[in-house]
């Protein structure tokens, strides 16, 4: 078996996450770059376009093709993120890999887990998503045990499905 | 028995360092002096421009003489054997046991560490690969106790972005495995944290 294993049957396989999370990523990483882009657009390149004439007009349409290539690689990019999350809930234990280039798992025992978070922000609204994510006592869990972009019921299943493997393995530990 | 004793039958026997580690580090290391190297000559060149009144373009050719390329030649020659042979003496100082409670892990060449902790504290074991090694097929495996020195580094970088994303690698971590003993690594230290808990 690989580091990063691949089960058939892993939670990521049975309970997914919703394909609106591409959009709801894209759309959440874009925002702030292509405003700023516009406003250099109209404030900057127009006038100075309009100031040389003619062929300066050019500028404009060379922009929006710039927005519309940036906002496609990154919707590539959020894709690719997307096919390489992977989680599984085993009996005892929680793995979470995410990660295109820079890739990271984190793996550990549901006895060690101090919280369960659901937590839904203003795109997420948007897109009916939810996050679960998990921390445990070392303060660098919390970003990585994290499934993020689940619809309404598949956010229940895994949180169900996480209290009740909490509580079996501290069960008889007096907690 | 001394401080950082050495174990003949440690684990880094069982499982070693991939012998790519070094190569691994020489190459990071490298892109990180040149590119550290280009962007102080550019810092030069823009506060040159900057200060100084003289209006003339500076003259490209300049950069590119001889001389100048000469000199690059020689830096390159001279850093990149050292950063070998330093990552090559870590590489053969870098020691890891798992013994029967606890893990083991020291490194470092004149600044030596040790850490040492018991299974039962450990909270998450991670895997992960930064794109060199996806390429060089290596792997990092870390290990997170819920201690202050990974706690404070994470709470300085709450502000959010990538540095809190990987704030674990401040975490103990066996860094360069290959494939195959990075997975019996992982699996052994689960296996182990699972009969900590049962005892």
């Amino acid at each position: 078996m690989p580091v990063f294993e691949l089960k058939k049957d892993a939670t990521s396989v049975k309970i997914p996450l919703h394909p609106n999370k591409v959009k709801k990523k894209t759309i959440e990483s874009v925002i702030g770059t292509v405003f700023i882009m516009l406003i250099i657009g109209f404030a900057v390149i127009l006038p100075l376009a309009e100031a040389i004439g003619g062929l300066g007009l050019i500028c404009v349409p060379i922009l929006l093709v710039l927005i519309i290539l940036y906002v496609g690689i990154i919707y590539w990019y959020q894709g690719l993120y997307f096919k390489a999350y992977y989680y599984d809930v085993t009996e005892d234990s929680l793995v979470v890999r995410k990660g295109v280039w820079f890739r990271n798992q984190i793996s550990f025992n549901f006895s060690r887990v101090q919280d369960v978070y659901v937590d839904q922000d203003m795109l997420d609204k948007l897109f009916g998503l939810y996050d679960v994510h998990l921390a445990t006592a070392a303060m660098t869990s919390a970003p990585m045990a994290h499934i993020d972009g689940l619809d309404e019921e598949n956010a229940s299943k895994i949180r169900d499905l996480l209290l009740e493997r909490i509580k079996k393995a501290n069960k008889g530990q007096g907690l | 028995m001394p401080v950082f004793e050495k174990n003949p039958n440690a684990t880094c026997v069982k499982y070693p360092l991939s012998p790519k580690y070094v190569t691994q580090q020489t190459m990071g290391s490298s892109v990180i002096l040149f590119s550290f190297i280009i962007g102080i000559i550019v810092a030069v060149l823009i506060v040159h421009f900057v200060s100084s009144q003289d209006t003339t373009p500076i003259n490209l050719l300049w950069i590119l003489s001889w001389s100048n390329l000469f000199i690059a030649i020689l830096l390159i020659l001279i850093c990149i054997p050292i950063i070998y042979w330093y990552s090559k003496l870590y590489y053969k100082e870098f020691y890891y046991d798992f013994t029967e409670d606890s893990v083991i892990i020291r490194k470092g060449v004149w600044f030596k560490s040790q850490v040492s902790f018991n299974y039962r504290r450990i909270q998450d074991v991670y895997a992960h690969q930064f794109p060199l090694q996806v390429f060089l097929g290596l792997y990092d495996v870390t290990i997170a106790t819920a201690a202050s020195q990974s706690a404070a580094y994470s709470q300085e970088t709450t502000g959010g972005g990538l540095a809190y994303q990987y704030a674990y690698l401040a975490n103990p971590s066996i860094s360069g495995l290959n494939e195959e003993t990075a997975t019996k690594v992982k699996e052994l230290l689960l296996e182990k944290i699972k009969n900590a808990q049962k005892k």
